[in-house]
């Protein structure tokens, strides 16, 4: 067997040594090695800086250029460039305020003039002209100055209410334009007409300043509809109007629309203002909101009603006791007089009785007559005071006004009172 | 035949590996492209509308000026602010559009005659964009009833793109408008505008000569200085009074005349510099007047975006600080900034654009300060070279080998057409670990004596060492492997146990450069590196000796195919 044995180091040694296998070795690391070189070359390109030293890009202003000192909008710019490079090409850049104009040429001398064409749009002002040939260039400047004005202005007016107290004032302002929808030129007179209500007609002449006129139009002591109208030159606008109103109510009184009603708390009554007027005698507009503060037996209460051709009006249900009640209007700050109410009772009569059989004792009040004759409505509220001073409160019977209740305790008196009348019923046990 | 097609099959693997290696490059480069285009925050101006974001800079970047007193109406406070906000958004729509190209968003902010206007000209305004700096506004004119206002805006600081050549220049101009702005709808639109008047300047134009300054004379021998346990951003931060006066009576004492330090954009309150941020640069100027050493200041240090809506807060800080060292004795020099080249690219600012911003905070500087000289220090001589000549002082670094020096050196001499050369800062780190690339001290002494030695000799009027100490740490943006951090931290001239290295007797002006030791022979192994090299060789070359020993003779071809002989050889039939 020693002899015979399968020598696996042998075996191994020569395949480690085999040719063929370090060929296939050689190939595998030739192709890996060719990988990494290919991938170092191509990352080296990639981030290696450039060697070459480039020098600075100068801004050489050697060209000479003469430029009008202004031109008319929507005129050409006439550019003369000299020093320029023969055959080489340039380039004319206009700076004006909302963009830019591009015209290239190419000079056949060392002079030359480029037309600039003039810009389709608004570009008044200072404009700045280029000229760049290769790294040399020149920078100058013109001015482009606006038309006389067209239609139509732009109008702008406010605010568009005022009060007509001779004080206060809306504005107008226009900013006429020319063809090309610039702002036409500072000083430019702009003429406002000014058409009253009563057709009064004011004429003012302002000039542009900014870009714009304006003129404060104050109000007068007349309300109604004001009309503005615009012009400059030749060109027109569209007219703008505004209101003039009357401001702050003076004092003012109150009255009673209908005659005072007895004091049944059911009944309606109208109170209203007498028509509110600024110191000018105008009418206040509709809508003034107008306050009424009442004060009387029941109690307080402000209640709100808005005004209708000056007027306020207000609706009340009146007490359901007799006594006086005071009322005052507000409006706008301005107070009104006071006006004094006098609600008489709406009790003709009041009775009031104990029934007791011995076995329960039962208080019938009523019928309660009104001042009209009638039972007092349905729903009217008798107050009941016992003896021992508890309330006890119950409804008059519909219909009938009448009303009655057991007691269940032993009491010497009854007090009914209903809308202010009193009835009493003494010995009850 | 076999051989063939294995040879073939090779073929294909080593086709198949290469095609993979392309598609990882190719791809890396795709994703890197993309990741760019988001970063870049211009790029989503194409899917947002930028105008409604409002710069935070820009605001801050209007001033208005009283009311006149004839205004019948007067503006309220919150009216005043929305009318800020449509002014700019205005400005900064209309340069969306020259970038864009798109109209969208125009009739958010003009109307009438100024929407006319802009779509007129929207076509040929596009790679054109208009960027706003800074503007200055009046209210002329507020209507009774709130609705109109009448602008005036008689500073309207703005950078215009110009082809030049076969780029895109810039002119920084300072324009004034009148303008007519209408409330429609709960919006102020501009409804007209009119340029009244511009001033231009290009954006290669020099700042005007420092007065006073004689360029014949200038000459500097300093360090760059951070203190060594608190440098970058920490420095000012952790100002110790004692710290310094020890360090400047070091650098005093090692013969430098001038320090060069950095003013931290951010740390010194960015538009918003404080007497109290001020009050240690103050101190550590005063403390290098006592020693008498010149001080070159950096500044906008960590300013690294460009872009113009920050121009107006670095005019801002530019003016304070100025204001408040601009006459100092100890002023020797205004860097404006430290290597801005390396900004290109970051935050979307083009080289020419970095361009005009140096000659804005030129000029700015040399308007606050019309007598200290101006420089810029560039991060490289290539660098130099390709950028205009905004100041008083071309400045460069050099870290690279000696042998590129003279050429470059006498190159930038040329550029700067007759104004002082200065390096500002140029090295050798003594980092030397396991990693290669690792120097000695000897081979530092001898790169900064040669490099101060070739400068004397090459015309340049003087040198700057980085740094003098080794210092705590690196500079944040170094990264953070050893081999980045760790020369980062070995450039000084003094170890940082406060012993000197060899270079530091560059900085004598009695120092012979010519004795200072140069490396020898084998210096290189001197290097941890190299000496790990050297037995790591030994290593294998032992254990390649050891192994053969232990294989035996390597066999022959004739001897492997005796033994495979053997192998297949039926085994003998055992006894019986």
């Amino acid at each position: 067997m020693d002899g015979q044995a399968f020598d696996l180091g042998t075996v191994g040694i020569t395949t480690w040594r085999s040719s063929q296998w370090r060929m296939r070795v050689r190939r595998r690391l030739l192709a890996v090695l060719g990988t990494l070189v290919f991938l170092f070359l191509v990352v080296t390109r990639c981030s290696a800086d450039d060697d070459v030293i480039t020098s600075p890009v100068i801004a050489r202003q050697s060209l000479q250029m003469d430029l009008p000192i202004s031109v008319p909008a929507g005129e050409p710019i006439p550019t003369i460039v000299s020093g320029v490079a023969p055959n080489v090409p340039l380039e004319v850049t206009v700076d004006a305020g909302y963009g830019v104009s591009i015209e290239s040429a190419v000079p056949t001398s060392s002079t030359v003039e480029v037309i600039v064409p003039p810009f389709a749009g608004p570009a008044s002002g200072v404009v700045t002209v280029s000229v760049v040939q290769g790294t040399e260039v020149a920078r100058g400047q013109t001015a482009i100055v606006p038309g006389d004005p067209v239609d139509a202005i732009d109008v702008y007016l406010g605010p568009r209410t005022v009060i007509a107290d001779a004080e206060h004032f809306v504005m107008i302002v226009g900013v006429p334009k020319d063809v090309f929808g610039n702002p036409v030129s500072t000083g430019t007179p702009v003429d406002f007409t000014v058409t009253r209500p009563n057709l009064a007609v004011e004429k003012e002449q302002h000039p542009t300043r900014h870009l714009l006129a304006y003129q404060l139009v104050y109000s007068r002591t007349v309300t109604g509809r004001t009309r503005v109208a615009t012009e400059s030159g030749s060109a027109g606008a569209p007219e703008r109007d505004f209101l003039e109103v009357a401001g702050v109510p003076v004092p003012f009184k109150l009255e009673l629309v209908d005659p005072i009603v007895p004091a049944d708390g059911q009944a309606l009554m109208r109170i209203r203002t007498e028509v509110l007027r600024d110191p000018f005698g105008n009418v206040m507009p509709d809508g003034v909101v107008v306050y009424l503060d009442a004060d009387g037996v029941t109690g307080r209460r402000r209640i709100q009603s808005q005004s209708i051709d000056g007027l306020a009006e207000f609706t009340l249900e009146v007490p359901d006791r007799p006594g006086q009640a005071t009322v005052t209007a507000s409006a706008s700050g301005s107070l009104s007089e006071t006006l004094t109410l006098d609600f008489p009772t709406a009790v003709e009569s009041l009775t009031a009785e104990v029934e007791n059989d011995g076995t329960f004792i039962r208080v019938h009040v009523g019928p309660v007559r009104s001042v009209r004759g009638s039972f007092v409505p349905d729903g009217t509220n008798a107050v009941v005071t016992l003896g021992d001073g508890t309330s006890v409160t119950t409804d008059l019977t519909l219909g009938i006004g009448t009303a009655s209740f057991p007691l269940d305790s032993d009491m010497s008196s009854v007090t009914v009172e209903v809308l202010g009348a009193i009835a009493r019923v003494e010995g009850v046990r | 035949m076999r051989g063939g097609i294995k040879s073939k099959k090779n073929v294909v693997k080593l086709g198949v590996f290469v095609l993979i290696g392309i598609c990882g490059v190719v791809g890396l480069g795709l994703a890197a492209r993309s990741y760019e285009g988001v970063s870049q925050s211009e790029e989503t101006n194409e899917v947002f509308n930028a105008a409604a974001q409002l710069p935070p800079e820009l605001v801050e970047a209007v001033i208005w000026q009283r009311d006149p007193e004839d205004l019948t109406r007067e503006m309220e406070p919150l009216t005043r602010v929305d009318i800020t906000s449509a002014w700019i958004r205005a400005w900064e729509q209309l340069s969306i559009v020259a970038r864009t190209g798109s109209l969208t968003g125009l009739e958010v902010y003009f109307s009438n005659s100024a929407l006319d206007g802009l779509l007129e000209s929207a076509e040929r305004m596009r790679g054109r964009p208009v960027n706003q700096i800074n503007h200055n506004l009046r209210v002329d004119f507020y209507s009774e009833d709130g609705q109109v206002i009448g602008l005036t805006a008689d500073e309207v600081g703005l950078v215009r793109s110009v082809p030049v050549g076969d780029t895109v220049g810039f002119v920084q101009t300072r324009e004034s408008y009148e303008a007519i702005l209408l409330l429609e709808d709960g919006n102020w639109r501009v409804q007209h505008w009119v340029r009244r008047s511009s001033e231009d300047r290009w954006w290669t134009d020099p700042a005007e000569a420092a007065a006073e300054f004689d360029p014949t004379t200038f000459a500097v021998n300093g360090v760059n200085y951070f203190p060594q346990a608190h440098p970058f951003d920490a420095f000012w931060a952790n100002y110790d009074e004692q710290v310094i006066e020890s360090d400047l009576a070091r650098i005093a004492a090692l013969g430098a005349d001038s320090v060069r330090v950095f003013l931290p954009f951010d740390e010194l309150g960015g538009r918003w510099v404080g007497d109290e941020q001020l009050e240690p640069v103050l101190d550590f100027f005063d403390r290098a007047e006592s020693h008498q050493l010149g001080v070159v200041a950096t500044l906008f240090d960590g300013r690294t975006d460009h872009r113009t809506d920050k121009w107006d807060s670095d005019r801002a800080h530019a003016e304070t600080v100025v204001e408040a060292l601009g006459e100092h004795p100890a002023l020797l020099m205004w860097d404006l900034k430290n290597e801005p080249d390396r900004d290109i690219g970051a935050n979307g600012v083009s080289e020419q654009l970095l361009y005009a911003w140096l000659g804005h905070v030129a000029h700015v500087v040399r308007d606050a300060d019309p007598a200290t000289p101006l420089t810029v220090g560039w991060s490289t001589p290539e660098a130099a070279l390709a950028a205009p000549v905004h100041t008083d002082v071309v400045s460069y670094h050099y870290y690279a080998p000696m042998a590129d020096f003279d050429d470059l050196a006498q190159r930038v001499n040329e550029h700067a057409a007759g104004r002082p050369v200065v390096i500002s800062e140029f090295g050798l780190p003594t980092w030397n670990s396991y990693f290669p690339g690792g120097h000695t001290e000897v081979e530092q002494a001898g790169y900064v004596a040669d490099v101060v030695s070739s400068a004397d000799r090459l015309g340049v009027n003087g040198t700057m060492v980085w740094t003098l100490w080794d210092l705590a740490e690196s500079p944040p943006d170094a990264g953070r492997f050893p081999w980045n951090t760790g020369p980062q931290t070995s450039l000084g001239l003094l170890r940082a146990d406060g012993s000197e290295k060899l270079a530091a007797i560059v900085l004598d002006p009695a120092t012979d450069l010519d004795e200072v030791p140069r490396p020898g022979l084998f210096n290189r192994f001197g290097k941890t590196f190299w000496r790990l090299v050297v037995l790591g060789v030994i290593a294998l070359a032992g254990l390649a000796i050891l192994g053969r020993k232990v294989r035996g003779p390597k066999r022959t071809e004739s001897q492997v195919a005796a033994l495979l002989d053997t192998m297949r050889k039926p085994p003998s039939e055992p006894p019986a």
